[in-house]
């Protein structure tokens, strides 16, 4: 009967088994390009606190995230106030942020490891809030989701083409709620969009659903 | 461990320059078995680190996810990620970082998200050969056994034992202690003992 083996023994036969692993394909030009774009969304996000160039549809509703980032815009502020007359509002604040908000406090979570994806968002006190109220309104743009999640992710994902929310004209608050309600989150079609709550720490995630709920133009 | 600068013009390609014999500071799988020398442009400087890193990267991945696709999808976000950030990449090791970030991806998550089973049999690739069979057959077992670590054990595992890192190296990756990494490795390598048993094959020992 043979002794049982050290688990640095056994440990140096299981990387045998490791041995012949399949190869993966890898993209160094095109990590090359994304590192580039990359740099230049941080760099925006960081140089000027806002992205508002890109963005504007998406408006969020919440505790202020890592504070000091840019101020909130007048159209922001509207919606918001749209958004405090709804039953959706529960642990808001009252300040409002937009998308580009968000992307720039994305961004910035981004600047050292770990990922932006693994680091919730903090109120301006430390605290991080229950969840944050998303609001959509008019049409859907899928670039300042995009934006938000290449700079969290260095990665744009080809959601559009995934979509399963093909809808005609008129019809995508409905398809692109219940596309969102598919995936786990909580979501409100209102008469031209959409509400949703999410926590804090998904907002990478969040946006890359709607990126993938957001039927192609 | 010996850094050669090559003095070379912007334009020209890095010039890799084999280690030292003796500078062996882990086992033959580690990837830092050259040097690059930086010639100080930010994308041929990286593109050489890549070019020489990107199958050991793809190794790691493979085995953090088990899927290929979600492995391609992992080391390119850890190359854009130490692209974006190389100049503090390269004053350190531009390895341990693209690693780091790989490490703490949120692999669970991930996997989720992309509705895919870590190690569904008829997902993990085949090869040609003559060894091939059995090869297949051990890297299918390994990471069967890897999927019923929790996220954190199986890197862990995958750092320490598969990649080769020491326990302070793996620590470093990860962002915990030491002691926990000791701990962690501990525990999923009894389980994977608990579930492969002795090794067959080319795992004996």
């Amino acid at each position: 009967m043979s002794e049982p083996t050290s688990d640095e023994d056994w440990a140096a036969g299981l990387r045998l088994y490791a041995r012949d692993v399949p190869a993966v394909p890898v993209d160094v030009a095109g990590a090359v390009r994304r590192g580039r774009r990359r740099r230049v969304v941080r760099s925006a996000a960081l140089g000027t606190g806002s992205l508002a160039v890109v963005v504007g549809v998406v408006v969020v509703a919440g505790p202020s995230l890592l504070g000091g980032l840019g101020p909130v815009s007048g159209g922001s502020a509207d919606s918001a106030a749209s958004v405090a007359d709804g039953a959706a509002v529960a642990g808001s604040s009252g300040r409002v942020w937009s998308v580009e908000d968000l992307a720039a406090d994305v961004a910035a979570a981004a600047t050292a490891p770990p990922p932006a994806e693994d680091r919730p968002l903090y109120a301006e006190d430390g605290s991080t809030p229950d969840r944050l109220t998303v609001e959509q309104h008019g049409a859907p743009d899928p670039s300042p989701y995009r934006a938000a999640i290449d700079a969290a992710t260095g990665s744009v994902p080809a959601a559009a083409l995934e979509s399963s929310a093909h809808a005609s004209p008129g019809a995508w608050p409905t398809a692109t709620a219940a596309c969102l309600q598919g995936a786990g989150w909580e979501v409100v079609v209102t008469d031209d969009g959409w509400t949703a709550q999410v926590p804090p720490t998904s907002a990478v995630r969040f946006l890359a659903d709607v990126d993938t709920c957001t039927p192609a133009a | 461990m010996t850094v050669v600068m090559a003095d070379v013009g912007e334009d020209s390609p890095p010039v890799v320059v084999p280690a030292d014999a003796s500078d062996d500071a882990g086992p033959a799988t580690r990837p830092a078995d050259a040097r690059i020398a930086w010639t100080g442009d930010r994308d041929t400087d990286f593109t050489a680190f890549a070019t020489r890193a990107q199958a050991e990267l793809g190794r790691t991945a493979w085995l953090l996810t088990g899927d290929v696709h979600a492995a391609a999808e992992l080391v390119q976000t850890a190359l854009v990620r130490t692209y974006t950030a190389w100049p503090r990449a390269r004053a350190g090791d531009p390895m341990a970082y693209a690693r780091r970030v790989m490490a703490n991806a949120r692999i669970d998550t991930w996997r989720r998200r992309r509705r895919e089973v870590l190690v569904a049999p008829d997902e993990v690739p085949h090869t040609a050969g003559a060894d091939a069979g059995a090869a297949v057959e051990h890297r299918d077992e390994l990471v069967r056994a890897l999927a019923q670590l929790s996220p954190q054990q199986r890197r862990v595992v995958v750092l320490r034992y598969l990649v080769g890192l020491s326990e302070r190296e793996t620590a470093d990756d990860l962002g915990v202690s030491a002691g926990t990494v000791k701990t962690q490795a501990s525990r999923g390598l009894h389980r994977l003992r608990a579930t492969l048993g002795e090794l067959r094959g080319g795992g004996d020992v």
